[in-house]
């Protein structure tokens, strides 16, 4: 699905002392399962996940899915993939604060009717968030029912891929398992990326890819 | 592909904000709209004075010296009595003339919210003049009587109404003594009053001529007989009082609201521009949100202008349902029994103020689109 070729990111291009945030990186990526991107802070995981998710362009090299070249596409085809093909967890939840869990998820929906509403019900009520939540603003749900909310605000499309920065960061240890649970039944038919440096939460992932300094220090072992 | 961001969510959820922007702009376009309907009352009141009576009756005096200094058409040059005389017969032959009195003149007074206006009327020695002037400018005695002594005068009920004037009071007491006496009241759309002369009393004396429109413009005639009109002079005709109308009232007033809309205005377009500023703050993670989530920025603008045309939509509505009911409480329980007249209805003005409107959300533009031009993706915030 996905294939980089000496992908490179170099942060602060203008001065003396550059920053390479990814350094020449090539890889390829299947169509399903559950992929964790693993490494310390600074080693270039996000930045891998956001040139992927077209998010961010790469400074140098290729990002090709499924046989088009991400880098040389358009905004509007960018926002396109993003919109129809891409579902993003982010660290934060990023739910907006004056509508109820719902909305949140209803807002990046590319149908409005009555069928998706369905569905995200659905998917949040598989995420533990029952009737009585759905209708709260986030100020009212918990830091891990807001980051469920996210999760399912990030399935609503059916998206070919879904990316997760850190999707357990604000959880507890149990929430955490349980939103790797549903993220590891959402990649039996797709790809879920998910990037942490939580080890300990890897233990479903099909694939493991290990950076250090913007490389990929060991990549195809599981836990 | 349907854009799901709904400018309604935000309206509906966040009623407190929202609330108190409408409530700012509804009140300032109904306070507008009241000092509007307010000002206009020296236009309103003034013009039946200025526009109306002068289509029925004018009056002019012309000085000797004048008279001497013209060659006046068909009289000989020299006696300005024979000139002046001249001048009257032929204006008496023309077509719309129906009268020419010398007469001695009162002013009436009529009061507005903001100014005042004077206006003559004649003072005939006899009740038959007294009867022809009020059948000509089609005016009736709705009580008292007609004036038929020396001193007595027959009053319009609207500058009684509006000072406050009764049958049986002194004329304008405080500029003329115990000189004129009301003993009738009269009713006409172009505000008509009558008297007759105290002889002890002389209140300055002018031409009154009874014409119809079509020769109400005295100037041109005394133009085209050759008067050379002077500061002297004084000819108070059609066109003459238009004039007055035009500077005094109508482009006076005009300027006047509009100066106290744009202070007002102004201040409202700078309150909603900071508090606008700060609101688009507020919501800068969301709109981060919709640009990563694949929205385009000309979608979260759209949402945005929705949003705004909503509320700037609601909130003059608002201003209009509180402004133009308000207004017409304020012409019935206030102008009306003051005997100011006035009128609650302008939709002109409130198309101006919709212009005003759409003018501030013009000026709104600017955060707007620096907002929508700074919008980043997530992973710029996260970065």
């Amino acid at each position: 699905m996905f294939t980089t070729k000496n992908l490179s990111m170099i942060y602060d291009m203008d001065t003396d002392e550059k920053m390479y945030a990814l350094k020449g990186l090539d890889l390829s990526l299947p169509d399903k399962g559950l992929i964790g991107i693993i490494g310390p802070s600074g080693s270039g995981k996000s930045t891998l996940m956001y040139c992927l998710s077209t998010l961010k362009k790469p400074t140098d090299g290729s990002v090709c899915y499924n046989d088009t070249e991400l880098t040389t596409i358009t905004d509007a085809e960018r926002e396109q993939l993003r919109r129809r093909e891409f579902g993003f967890v982010f660290q934060k939840h990023y739910l907006v604060p004056y509508m109820s869990a719902l909305d949140n998820v209803m807002v990046a929906a590319v149908n409005n009717d009555a069928a998706t509403q369905e569905k995200a019900k659905k998917f949040l009520d598989a995420l533990g968030l029952g009737e009585r939540e759905i209708g709260k603003r986030p100020t009212k749900l918990s830091g891990g029912q807001c980051q469920r909310a996210s999760i399912a605000r990030a399935m609503i499309n059916d998206p070919k891929v879904l990316f997760a920065d850190e999707p357990t960061a604000s959880l507890d240890h149990e929430n955490a398992f349980n939103v790797m649970r549903i993220l590891k039944e959402y990649s039996a038919d797709r790809l879920v990326l998910v990037v942490t440096h939580d080890r300990s939460i890897l233990g479903d992932a099909d694939r493991i890819i290990e950076m250090w300094d913007g490389e990929i220090s060991r990549d195809g072992g599981t836990l | 592909m349907k854009s799901n961001l709904s400018a309604w969510k935000y309206v509906k959820n966040n009623r407190r904000s929202v609330a108190t922007m409408i409530s700012a702009l509804a009140l300032s376009f109904a306070v507008i709209y009241i000092v509007h309907v307010l000002l206009m009352t020296s236009v309103e009141g003034f013009k039946p004075m200025l526009l109306e009576f002068p289509k029925k009756v004018g009056f002019f005096s012309i000085s000797e010296k004048t008279l001497e200094k013209s060659k006046v058409k068909g009289a000989e040059d020299g006696d300005p009595m024979e000139k002046m005389q001249v001048l009257l017969d032929t204006l008496r032959a023309k077509e719309g003339v129906k009268d020419i009195t010398r007469a001695q003149v009162l002013k009436a007074q009529l009061q507005a919210v903001i100014g005042m206006w004077s206006e003559e009327f004649p003072l005939y020695t006899s009740t038959e003049e007294i009867e022809k002037y009020l059948d000509h400018t089609g005016a009736k005695l709705v009580s008292g009587r007609l004036p038929s002594a020396a001193g007595e005068v027959a009053i319009s009920s609207m500058v009684m109404k509006n000072q406050k004037m009764q049958i049986g009071d002194w004329f304008r007491k405080e500029a003329f003594g115990e000189t004129f006496r009301i003993v009738g009241e009269v009713e006409s759309d172009i505000m008509v009053s009558v008297g007759m002369p105290n002889h002890n009393y002389n209140s300055g004396t002018y031409y009154v001529i009874q014409y119809d429109e079509a020769s109400a413009d005295l100037t041109a005639y005394f133009e085209e007989m050759g008067v050379e009109l002077g500061a002297t002079d004084t000819v108070y005709d059609l066109p003459a009082h238009r004039e007055h109308f035009r500077k005094d009232c109508d482009e006076l007033i005009a300027d006047i609201i509009n100066t106290i809309s744009a202070v007002v205005m102004f201040f409202v377009a700078v309150t909603m521009l900071i508090a606008y500023v700060s609101f688009l703050r507020n919501r800068v993670n969301e709109y981060c949100l919709y640009a990563s989530i694949g929205y385009r920025r000309w979608e979260v603008y759209g949402m945005m202008m929705r949003e705004m045309f909503i509320i700037f939509g609601i909130g003059f509505l608002i201003g209009m349902v509180l402004a133009v009911p308000s207004a017409i409480l304020l012409k019935t329980a206030v102008l009306d029994p003051a005997g100011i007249i006035s009128e609650a209805w302008y939709p002109g003005m409130i198309a101006k103020l919709a212009a005003i409107m759409l003018l501030i959300l013009g000026l709104l533009q600017i955060p707007v689109l620096v907002s929508i031009w700074k919008i980043k993706t997530i992973d710029q915030i996260e970065d």
